[in-house]
């Protein structure tokens, strides 16, 4: 696999995907706690027997001490899909950031496909592009990782519409990963975002960055090309640094404090850090 | 304004450089792919017309910073007046010293006069080969040369008049000083000359050297003066004289201060008798009338001569000058009468001698105003005449022509002659007598019946029956012209007579005063008969208080009237100990010498010598307030930059300073405009370090001696002087000796040590500096001399050590023969007594102490009342040397370690006589205490 080499597996072996909240909701026995009672190995408590109640789950020891039917409890384990958002736009070609969100994505789907979880893939620009129905099991992996593979970035982008039709797609409740790099009208992202986790999905966000979007390291007159329109900006770098730096920190709060108030996590990921530790250390703050 | 090197301003369009290279460098944009311009579009739209403004302001900032880089290398000169003159054509410099005893007001040990020579002598040095000088020294009067200023025939010449300058003991005229140097520029010779012309006033610039309008320069003459940093504080004693009050029997000395500037307040009159202090008085000089004080003086050392001389002086200040004036009066004596008698009955009961000596000469004392000694006839040489108003001559018989001539000089020198012939006084006596008496006296002649008396116009004996005095025996005298009748007999004629006799009087009684001639003796009236007879012969010219005072430069002039004897010579003696002799030329001596302050003595040769004291000061009616003039007639350059001033004043001011502090502030500016676009911030605090450094450098040096002047607070200092190859025998134990000084007594101490040149201005900023050396050091130069001098003169004490710990050293010999004559060529190095207060500043000692036991004395030069110099020469500081392990280097013979304990107490005490001087002496702190503890207070 191209995304996900053995060192890279070797990297993830001590992350864990879990669920913020009980999975409950999930369709399948899986991976994943629940706070419902079902099969499984997780002892949960006993309970007095009551009518209707299955003979099978009599505790039988009991009764041999107490002479009285209790019933023995387990909490139930689900299996939760999870759908990869992956953005596919120009922009995502600027340095390595393409690269790093197909490794981020291929290592969420191995994180999920480990639990015993579905994953599935949605590559989107104006909008979805390619996608790759949820399965579970590590083969899927392998699907996946070619489709990836298989694309690049280059056209326009319209992340709103596009998380707007790949939502529309899940049918059931999921864990949505969108691995972007939220460039465009901020407003419009948060609102489709949100959108997301008002459809009661479990919702991750990975925004995916260069350096030099955070900084604009450039000096001098410099005439900007977009990769993503091919329109041009002439502007003097050392001049307009200071208040290009202000108006991107300013996005990234807007940003941080809209997910985080409705309860979805966030993480910005950086071609200049080692994306293994960033991911770690997403997880574990989620 | 004008430049130095013009041609340079051609370089001005590279000042278009920096914005073309802006445009430039905007058309030079590269290009780079970006990932979404959304953020960027919008940021760009509302930062872009600041951006450009301050893109253009950054153009023009750099523009103008070339613009001024290049207008500084070109020299800017900025001139006040343009017809100054022009480059290159010589200065024609006329130089006004001030000398009058102002200019002795002291800062930082070097008055103000030599601070202006020093300064002129700069300036003149700094002429150029086309300029010429006259320098011109002044008081109210042309003090050198003498005829007024002329051009110096070179700089040798003028730096010589400037180094000879003194201070003079006269009043300031600058008006007259100013005239004479316009008339100099106004000689023809001088006009044709096409240069600058430039008067420069080196004065103090008070009011009291303008009283009178400046003369108006010629076009083209520049006035110049000098003017001081400081603002002047002046206290003077105005006048001292015999109070209102005073008596011979209680006399008093009335003292009058006055005071100006800031610092003028409570001050202390001293007096002083004989060079010692016998009295003082608080003065408060802050007031603007001043103030007054009156001193009580001791009695006269002679009452028959009550005479008092002395000074009083203020405590010192900048202005040392005026603060002491000399005083010398005399209060009119007690009259005094000599009797002298020829025959040896004429004490007799019922003679002569015993009427009067009961009245004049009684034990219990004289019954009238007047005391009497009486004397034979034949001692009269033993008698000091001049103590004398009148001479009396009674019972007398042949009287030696020495007699006579002597009686004749005592009267014609202004003395009474009391002529009382006896019974057995012969004819020939009266005879020999005969041109000094007021009347021709005939033969006694006796009367069968006795005749009465009336007095010639004197009321004062209507009280008295004259007429009932019984006169059996009388001469008969006739009166010579000019003399008059005192008393008179029942019939008429005359039986005493009175005249003048030189500048005194003779007075004649033609009747013996024995019982068997007149019963006068008997009579109540005999008493005021003799005061009158004594008044008659007495002559009237003694004022009731005769004071001798006179101005700086005014001549002692003593003339003698015809017929008065002349001494045989006059001898004056000066304050500063030159004696002269002068002789009378046309019955007149006059002494002109008087250029000094000070008490002169005039001693008058003769038969009897007589002596007057002369006190002699200096003018202070307007010489001593430094208030500054309000409006002086010169532009004002500074005396402490006199030669940067003088240069300004003439050439213009060079104004590159001002446009390169131009160029920092703009190279500032465009740091602040540039600032927030370069990259890191490191390259930021890069670029502002070198621009603060730019600026740095830009701004003047700061004084080198700014730091070392005001470090130590109030904190004592080791100083000491760096004096030849073995100036530092012991470096470390002044760290010892402070931090022992620091631990016992509550002074604060600084740590280190400051080490000081003899010609090094800090010197006056040390109490006490310490000398050690082993060998001879170099010989000192003029300015080391002198600035030492001010040093020890000035209030400071120099602590002498010589280490070596023998009975002969170089340092020794090189100290006494050397070093101390020509320091303090006034006074001798003499041991102290046991009893001085060094031996008690703060610790009781009974001697002296150190490493060795050279001498048993310290030694010291007493200056002003205190020990100027101290000298030791059994190596105090020996003892006090410590070897690496900190045990003592060497060791102390013949006491041990008692002595080495003696030795770092004298040395504590010699710090601490260095802080406090004599305060333990004069015990003023004593009251104080005595009153704090009275008061109970712990």
């Amino acid at each position: 696999m191209k995304y996900l080499d053995p060192v890279a597996l070797a990297r993830l072996r001590n992350l864990e995907l879990r669920m913020r909240r009980s999975a409950s909701w999930a369709p399948a026995p899986g991976g994943h706690a629940s706070v419902s009672r079902g099969l499984s190995h997780d002892f949960a408590q006993h309970r007095a027997y009551a009518p209707g109640d299955e003979l099978r789950a009599i505790d039988w020891k009991v009764y041999g001490r107490q002479d009285r039917f209790y019933v023995k409890e387990f909490n139930e384990e689900r299996m939760v899909t999870l759908q990869l958002l992956t953005d596919a736009s120009g922009s995502m070609g600027f340095g390595s950031k393409w690269e790093l969100a197909c490794r981020l994505s291929m290592a969420v789907a191995y994180l999920a496909a480990a639990k015993g979880d579905a994953a599935g893939l949605t590559i989107f620009d104006t909008e979805p592009r390619r996608t790759v129905p949820a399965r579970s099991g590590l083969g899927q992996l392998e699907a996946l990782d070619a489709a990836l593979a298989a694309s690049s970035p280059g056209n326009e982008t319209s992340l709103a519409r596009s998380l707007e039709a790949a939502a529309g797609g899940l049918k059931r409740r999921a864990l949505v990963a969108v691995v972007s790099d939220l460039l465009g009208d901020p407003g419009a992202v948060v609102s489709a975002v949100k959108a997301l986790r008002a459809r009661r999905h479990e919702v991750l966000v990975l925004q995916v960055l260069d350096p030099r979007e955070r900084t604009l390291d450039y000096s001098g007159p410099v005439t900007f090309e977009s990769l993503e329109d091919r329109s041009t900006l002439l502007v003097d770098a050392d001049a307009i640094r200071p208040a290009y730096a202000a108006a991107f920190e300013r996005c990234q709060k807007l940003f941080e404090a809209a997910f985080h108030g409705v309860g979805i996590a966030y993480g910005v990921f950086s071609t200049d850090v080692a994306w293994d530790l960033a991911l770690g250390r997403f997880l574990s703050l989620r | 304004m004008s430049f130095t090197q013009p041609f340079l301003l051609w370089a001005l369009p590279l000042a278009l450089v920096p914005p073309i290279l802006h445009l430039l460098s905007l058309r030079r944009a590269r290009r780079e792919t970006f990932s979404d311009l959304t953020l960027l579009r919008s940021v760009d739209a509302e930062s872009r017309p600041a951006r450009r403004l301050r893109s253009w302001l950054l153009a023009l900032v750099r523009a103008a910073l070339t613009a001024c880089l290049i207008l500084a290398w070109a020299g800017p000169v900025v001139s006040r007046d343009a017809g100054a003159g022009e480059a290159g054509t010589g200065t024609d410099l006329v130089i006004l010293l001030d000398a009058s005893y102002s200019m002795g007001y002291r800062v930082h040990g070097r008055t103000r006069l030599e601070a202006a020579a020093a300064a002129a002598g700069a300036v003149v040095r700094s002429l150029g080969p086309g300029d010429r000088a006259a320098v011109a020294v002044f008081s109210d009067r042309w003090e050198a040369p003498a005829p007024g200023p002329a051009w110096a025939g070179g700089k040798a010449e003028a730096l010589d008049l400037l180094a000879k300058a003194t201070l003079s003991h006269r009043g300031t005229d600058v008006c007259a000083a100013l005239a004479g140097a316009h008339a100099l520029l106004a000689k023809p010779g001088t006009g044709e000359r096409r240069g600058r012309k430039v008067v420069l006033v080196l004065s103090d610039g008070a009011r009291h050297g303008l009283s009178c309008p400046a003369p108006e320069p010629e076009p083209g003459v520049k006035v110049l003066g000098t003017t001081w940093e400081d603002e002047p504080s002046n206290g003077w004693i105005a006048s001292a004289g015999p109070a209102d009050q005073s008596s011979p029997a209680s006399p008093a000395l009335s003292v009058r201060g006055l005071g100006s500037g800031p610092g003028a307040g409570a001050t202390q009159a001293r007096l002083f008798i004989s060079g010692s202090r016998t009295g003082a008085a608080g003065l408060d000089l802050g007031r603007s009338s001043g103030d007054r004080a009156v001193l009580r003086l001791g009695p006269a050392r002679d009452e028959r001569r009550p005479a008092w001389r002395g000074w009083v002086e203020l405590t010192a200040d900048a202005l040392s000058s005026d603060d002491r004036w000399y005083f010398s009066f005399r209060h009119g004596r007690r009259p005094r009468a000599l009797c002298l008698y020829g025959s040896p009955g004429f004490f007799r009961a019922g003679q002569a001698g015993y009427f009067l000596k009961e009245l004049l000469g009684a034990e219990q004392g004289s019954l009238l105003g007047w005391d009497a000694d009486f004397l034979e006839l034949s001692r009269l040489a033993e008698a000091p005449l001049s103590d004398y108003r009148v001479v009396v001559i009674a019972d007398f018989g042949e009287v030696p022509e020495p007699v006579r001539t002597a009686l004749e000089d005592f009267g014609r020198s202004g003395g009474g002659l009391w002529v009382l012939p006896g019974a057995m006084t012969p004819d020939s006596a009266l005879a020999g007598l005969g041109r000094l008496l007021p009347a021709a006296a005939g033969p006694l002649e006796e009367s069968s019946a006795p005749f009465g008396l009336t007095a010639a116009g004197d009321g004062r004996f209507s009280e008295f029956e004259l007429s009932k005095v019984a006169v059996r025996r009388a001469r008969r005298l006739e009166p010579r012209p000019g003399s008059v009748v005192v008393f008179r007999r029942a019939d008429g004629a005359a039986v005493m007579a009175a005249g003048p006799l030189g500048r005194g009087g003779v007075a004649l009684w033609g009747a013996p005063l024995d019982l068997e001639s007149s019963n006068l003796g008997l009579k109540p009236a005999f008493a005021l008969w003799t005061q009158r007879s004594l008044e008659a012969a007495a002559s009237d010219n003694e004022p009731p208080t005769e004071v001798l005072q006179l101005g700086v430069g005014a001549p002692i002039a003593l003339a003698w009237r015809e017929g008065e004897p002349l001494p045989s010579s006059v001898k004056v003696r000066s304050p500063e100990g030159r004696l002269s002799q002068l002789y009378p030329k046309g019955r007149r001596v006059v002494y002109e010498d008087t250029s000094v302050p000070g008490l002169y003595s005039v001693v008058e040769e003769g038969r009897s010598s007589r002596e007057s004291v002369y006190a002699v000061n200096l003018d202070r009616s307007r010489e001593s307030d430094l208030t500054r003039a309000g409006s002086p007639p010169w532009q004002r350059v500074r005396a402490e930059a006199l030669e940067e001033d003088l240069k300004d004043a003439l050439f213009g001011t060079e104004a590159r300073g001002s446009v390169l502090a131009a160029a920092g502030l703009l190279l500032m500016l465009e740091m602040l405009l540039a600032l927030p676009r370069r990259g890191s911030r490191v390259r930021a605090r890069l670029r502002t370090g070198a621009a603060a450094a730019c600026l740095l450098a830009l701004l003047p040096a700061a004084p080198a001696s700014a730091q070392e002047n005001a470090p130590h607070g109030d904190r004592f200092v080791w100083s000491q002087l760096k004096l030849g190859p073995d100036w530092d025998p012991y470096p470390e134990v002044h760290k010892d000796a402070l931090e022992l000084f620091g631990r016992v007594t509550s002074v604060l101490v600084w740590p280190e040590r400051r080490v000081l040149a003899p010609e090094d201005e800090l010197l006056f900023e040390s109490p006490l500096v310490v000398l050690a050396g082993l060998g001879a050091p170099p010989d000192l130069t003029e300015r080391q001399l002198r600035n030492l001098r001010s040093f020890v003169s000035g209030g400071g004490i120099l602590w002498i050590e010589d280490v070596s710990g023998a009975a002969a050293s170089p340092f020794d010999r090189w100290v006494r023969r050397r070093f101390l004559p020509e320091l303090l060529p006034e006074a001798e190095l003499a041991p102290l007594p046991s009893d001085h207060v060094v031996y008690k500043t703060f610790f009781f000692l009974r001697g002296p102490a150190g490493r060795a036991s050279v001498r048993p004395a310290l030694e010291a030069v007493l200056w002003d009342g205190r020990a100027a110099v101290l000298y030791s020469r059994n190596d105090i500081l020996g003892a006090w040397a410590k070897d690496g392990l900190g045990r003592p280097l060497f060791a102390c013979v013949p006491g041990g370690e008692a002595q080495r304990h003696q030795s770092r107490k004298l040395t504590l005490n010699i710090l601490m006589y260095g802080l406090t001087g004599s305060y333990k002496a004069d015990a003023v702190h004593q009251p104080f205490l005595l009153q704090k503890m009275r008061m109970g207070v712990p």
